[in-house]
């Protein structure tokens, strides 16, 4: 008897002790899928409510291309300096530009424009088929590496943008170009001291016709 | 006679004099203090020159500096930061064996007051290292991409060989790569192993490849070393003219192939930058700077044949 009553003294302390102190829990599958999926960061809806809330409505504060144009034809360092963007240790600096031009040729993944009323202004060519690379994410300043704390996530925000633009920009760009139009763009080019000759790429972000 | 004994006082002055010279730089640099640096793995000849330029840098910035060698283990790493903390070290340059695992090492650090300026590879957090320097691998990994189509073709069989797959590194040029090739359904990849940033693994895994796909047309290795086990063992196959081989790190026997046109690209990484930059953020930290940014990309170069001559001693020439 004596034996039965300390058997059930210590299940009573180790029901007491297990429920104080949780050797496990059990948790459902949905709810632990649910916890999987909010650690992952989504990277398409962080690209398209930065798109719609911050890159589009800074577009109005974009640097004007042949302002740009002239300011570096004066001083390289100084105007990348000024007006672009380049973190870290880079020979390239990303600016977010705006300007009024005139479509010159129409090719399969390119549109070239020539700026309005400027000399010695740059090649322009606006590209029109797959975007890769990081300079939409970079170009406006807006978004900081720091802000991350795993890279991956930021990568995936640049990767992210570029299908906005190629879904979002493209299709009407590609359709509506012809030679002689004229239109104001604002977009993304990443330009290198090393290549100043080259010319400016474009990446679109936002095509008004007039 | 009396020439040898001029002779013999002025060697005795020149042995005092290096005696005193050593003592007033050995004097200068405890007084400094001591810097760690820490290495994911010294098995790569990359990372040895990581960790000798940091080292290098830091000691002619007047301070003692030792390499700890992590042996690619996180375990490992955490011995070597206990013991760091324990010895007293101002500061640690550091190369972290895995972008979760080694934020616990960090953190113990910044507790026991030590910064740690991250070198190459990044930990997943943003308020424990005192800085991250960290090579733009994604987009560094986008430009070999557009290379590889161009090179390759928009149709084709290519392997992929990941680094360790713990580090942000391997899934950043990874990402960087397929955000490019996936967009050409014509380009297959028909194999993606771990090789784990290794030469000799990066042979092995390339060898079991071929065998079972033995009319493959490239392969993207996520660094040198990997790159260099994979050519080894095209070679062997004598299938290096068929297989084209891209890599990534800017390693000197890579850039030299690259030259000869044995190799297709591979991305310059400069650690050499890298490593001097981290040691003097640490330096700037000691004498009472504390603002850094906390994530300093550093961009990536494409080495190709074309340009291959302009680049040599993991740098720009």
């Amino acid at each position: 008897m004596r034996r039965i009553v300390w058997i059930i003294v210590l299940l009573v302390a180790v029901a007491i002790w297990c429920w104080l102190l949780p050797p496990f829990h059990v948790i459902s599958l949905r709810q632990h899928r649910q916890t999987e999926q909010q650690a992952i960061f989504d990277g398409a809806a962080f690209a398209r409510n930065f798109w719609d809330q911050k890159l589009i409505p800074a577009s109005a504060t974009a640097t004007d291309a042949a302002e740009l144009s002239a300011a570096l034809a004066r001083d390289f360092a100084a105007a990348q300096k000024k007006f672009g963007h380049s973190p870290g240790f880079s020979s390239t600096t990303s600016f977010f530009i705006k300007g009024s031009v005139r479509i010159t040729a129409v090719e399969k993944d390119t549109v070239h424009v020539a700026l309005d009323g400027t000399t010695n202004a740059p090649d322009i060519e606006l590209p029109t088929g797959l975007i890769f690379g990081n300079v939409v994410r970079d170009a406006s300043g807006l978004l900081n590496a720091s802000d991350f704390p795993n890279s991956q996530d930021f990568n995936a925000i640049a990767a992210a943008l570029n299908h906005i633009v190629e879904t979002d920009v493209l299709p009407v760009l590609r359709a509506q170009a012809s030679v002689g139009k004229a239109i104001r763009f604002t977009g993304c080019v990443e330009l290198d001291e090393d290549n100043k000759t080259d010319p400016w790429t474009v990446v679109p972000v936002k095509i008004d016709w007039p | 006679m009396k020439t040898n004994w001029l002779k013999l006082a002025l060697a005795v002055l020149l042995a005092a004099a290096a005696i005193l010279f050593t003592q007033n730089a050995s004097a200068q640099a405890a007084a400094k203090g001591k810097i760690a640096v820490v290495i994911s793995t010294l098995n790569n000849p990359w990372f040895v020159v990581l960790g000798e330029t940091a080292k290098a840098r830091a000691i002619e910035l007047g301070y003692d500096a030792t390499i700890f060698d992590s042996q690619n283990d996180t375990a490992k790493e955490a011995a070597n930061f206990e013991n760091i903390i324990a010895s007293g070290y101002k500061a640690i340059l550091f190369n972290p064996t895995d972008a979760n695992g080694s934020i616990a090492n960090v953190l113990k650090a910044r507790i026991a007051g030590i910064p740690v300026f991250c070198i190459d590879r990044e930990i997943n957090s943003t308020n424990a290292a005192t800085a991250q320097m960290l090579s733009d691998s994604y987009s560094g990994c986008v430009k070999l991409g557009q290379y590889f189509v161009k090179q390759v073709g928009e149709t084709g069989k290519y392997a992929e060989l990941l680094g360790i797959v713990g580090d942000n590194n391997t899934w950043n040029r990874s990402k960087g790569f397929h955000s490019v090739v996936d967009s050409y359904p014509g380009l297959r990849m028909v194999a993606q192993q771990s090789a784990e940033f290794d030469r000799a693994k990066g042979l092995e895994v390339m060898e079991a490849i071929l065998q079972a796909n033995p009319d493959l047309n490239a392969v993207f290795c996520g660094n040198d070393a990997m790159a260099m086990g994979a050519y080894q063992a095209l070679v062997a196959a004598g299938k290096d003219k068929q297989v084209k081989v891209f890599g990534f790190d800017g390693a000197d026997d890579v850039v030299k192939l690259i030259a000869e046109g044995k190799i297709a690209a591979t991305g310059m990484q400069f650690p050499k930058l890298m490593a001097r930059t981290a040691a003097e953020y640490a330096d700037e930290y000691i004498k009472g700077k504390r603002d850094f940014p906390q994530k300093i990309p550093v961009k990536v170069d494409l080495v190709t044949p074309d340009n291959a001559g302009k680049y040599g001693d993991y740098g720009k020439k």
